[in-house]
């Protein structure tokens, strides 16, 4: 009986066919990355219209603030308090061989309030919560829990990516402000306790080199670094493969894509926010001292 | 004639994923009320023919009617007023592990109905005493319950909002042969109770026979010619069992047949 399917061995290959086949690959990359990024654009619009629409149920949106939030303060302020630790150990010995070791603070806080914190704040919850959510929504989609959603007449984006990609908007700010504050204290405490640096000069140099702008330069850029992972780790979710294997791919890709982003994402808001204050205070002393 | 009583139409409907094409010009009329079997092999397209009815997935040509309105063509709103008139118990269930049996029975009731949340319990314990369960499992967690108990609670929530349309996916895979028959009575059993239109894809041939009115049988296009049908058979489930059709006969009987050959040589093929 005829299948209808005909199988044939490979045929040989000539060397022009060779030479074809990583331009094929990378037309194909290409295509497929624009096709991703398409995507994904539609992604965020569609999260856009449902966050301006209808806002998710307070019980809903509670628990994902819960889980993203509440519960990934302690390991950020462990962190934070670490990061601050490190950046005085690693400074000091520069710092002390040009006899400027009461200026650690300022280092130290302005790394923290405009680099440190939010992007340690950011990388804490892709990790954490960014590759739980893909894990989940991925089990979702690999279960027809999403389809089951869809076939109830709720829609999925509306139920499952707006309540996390909100939640992470507005947590983000009070855990980099939590990093950044940890961060502060470990790298005070260091300096005066393990170092012996005089209290007095330490805060007066420490207030010197950091001002509000640094705080508001953090927190900006932690807005992003939040939707980022909320946006990437929600759309990783919801295009997870099937099997155990897609949802762990979905996982790592959604911690790995989140923390590219936010990197590529740091420069770019790192070279704009200096812009924006350049134009607002083009005589400030923080511009002259750098 | 058959048009006009139909509450589901398919037209010409074609689906394809990149390159894999998984069903080419199907149609079919689904009058109201009647209890429609799909049936084929694995991997033959009948999940993503269920799914494309409700709008789950998109037709790359062809379309589906529902009472009366294009599927691929409503807005949001539209669409989701729709799904609400349908109830489908997916292959596995798909209850929502992060929630009990009982939210996840109450959920398109809260997510449709949220100003009538006193009647939503007595609902809920309607369903699920219809479905024969006990108000106990209604603090369980899916993870908790039994494959059988799962379809069932499935059943209850695909039921709960009295709907017009009943999609069962693969109702009885996975289960002991004595809860696959509980499953077929509570399909006939949910018939007998509520108007609704049924229509069942599975494999399983005693199910099908047992419970519909109609059967279709779907082939995979890789085993078809390029002008032959992907629809095999169409007709009652007396018809089919004296089918003339080897394919259709071999299907009904469960048996082998080329098969084995078919893949060894594949097998022979691909390594050499």
């Amino acid at each position: 009986m005829s299948t209808g399917i005909e199988y044939s061995p490979a045929p040989r290959r000539g060397i022009l066919a060779a030479i074809k086949d990583p331009f094929i690959d990378l037309g194909s990359l290409v295509l497929g990355s624009i096709e991703t990024l398409g995507d994904m654009t539609l992604f965020v619009l569609q999260t856009l219209r449902w966050l301006m629409t209808r806002l998710p149920s307070r019980d809903t949106l509670y628990t994902n603030m819960y889980q993203i939030g509440v519960l990934s303060l302690p390991v950020i302020a462990l962190t934070g308090t670490f990061i601050g630790m490190v950046l005085a150990v690693q400074s000091y010995s520069q710092f002390r061989a040009w006899g400027l070791e009461t200026q650690l603070g300022g280092v130290i806080n302005r790394t923290m309030f405009r680099e440190l914190g939010p992007v340690l704040a950011a990388t804490m919850l892709a990790g954490r919560v960014g590759s739980a959510m893909a894990a989940e929504l991925g089990t979702m989609r690999v279960t027809e829990q999403i389809d089951a959603l869809s076939s109830m007449g709720a829609n999925p984006i509306h139920y499952l990516v707006v309540p996390r990609f909100l939640s992470c908007l507005l947590l983000i700010p009070s855990l980099t402000i939590m990093a950044v504050f940890m961060g502060v204290v470990g790298g005070a405490a260091y300096c005066v306790f393990m170092l012996h640096i005089d209290v007095h000069h330490y805060s007066n140099n420490a207030k010197l080199f950091v001002e509000n702008w640094d705080l508001f330069y953090g927190v900006v850029k932690s807005v992003f670094f939040g939707a980022t992972i909320g946006i990437v780790s929600c759309y990783r979710g919801f295009h997870c493969r099937p099997g155990a294997e897609g949802v762990g791919q979905a996982a790592t890709s959604a911690f790995v894509q989140s923390f590219v982003v936010i990197i590529m994402i740091d420069l770019f808001l790192s070279i704009l926010l200096d812009s924006i204050y350049a134009s607002i205070w083009p005589t400030s002393s923080m511009l002259i001292n750098g | 004639m058959v048009a006009a009583t139909s509450i589901l139409e398919i037209h010409e409907l074609a689906v394809r994923f990149g390159r894999q094409q998984v069903l080419r010009d199907i149609s079919l009329q689904v009058p109201r009320g009647e209890t429609l079997a799909i049936i084929g092999e694995s991997g033959c397209g009948k999940t993503v023919l269920l799914k494309t009815m409700i709008g789950l997935v998109r037709p790359s040509q062809g379309h589906v009617t529902f009472d009366g309105n294009r599927i691929d063509q409503l807005s949001d709103q539209e669409l989701t007023r729709q799904r609400i008139r349908f109830g489908f118990l997916f292959q596995n269930a798909a209850l929502f592990d992060s929630m009990t049996v009982a939210e996840n029975i109450l959920f398109p009731l809260r997510e449709h109905r949220p100003k009538e949340l006193a009647a939503h319990q007595e609902e809920m314990l309607a369903r699920l005493a219809e479905v024969g369960l006990p108000p106990a499992v209604l603090s369980k967690r899916p993870a908790e319950l039994s494959g059988g108990m799962r379809k069932r609670v499935g059943l209850a929530r695909a039921l709960v909002m009295h709907p017009e349309v009943l999609l069962y996916d693969e109702p009885t895979t996975g289960l002991d042969p004595i809860v696959s028959d509980v499953i077929n009575e509570l399909m006939m059993w949910t018939r007998k109770q509520n108007p609704v239109t049924s229509i069942i894809v599975t494999h399983d041939m005693k199910s099908a026979i047992k419970v519909a009115d109609r059967i279709v049988m779907l082939y995979p296009i890789t085993r078809l010619a390029i002008d032959e049908p992907q629809i095999i058979f169409d007709g009652s489930p007396a018809e089919i069992e004296k089918s003339k059709d080897k394919r259709v006969s071999q299907f009904v009987r469960g048996e082998a047949g080329d098969r084995l050959n078919e893949m060894n040589e594949m097998l022979a093929q691909g390594q050499g």
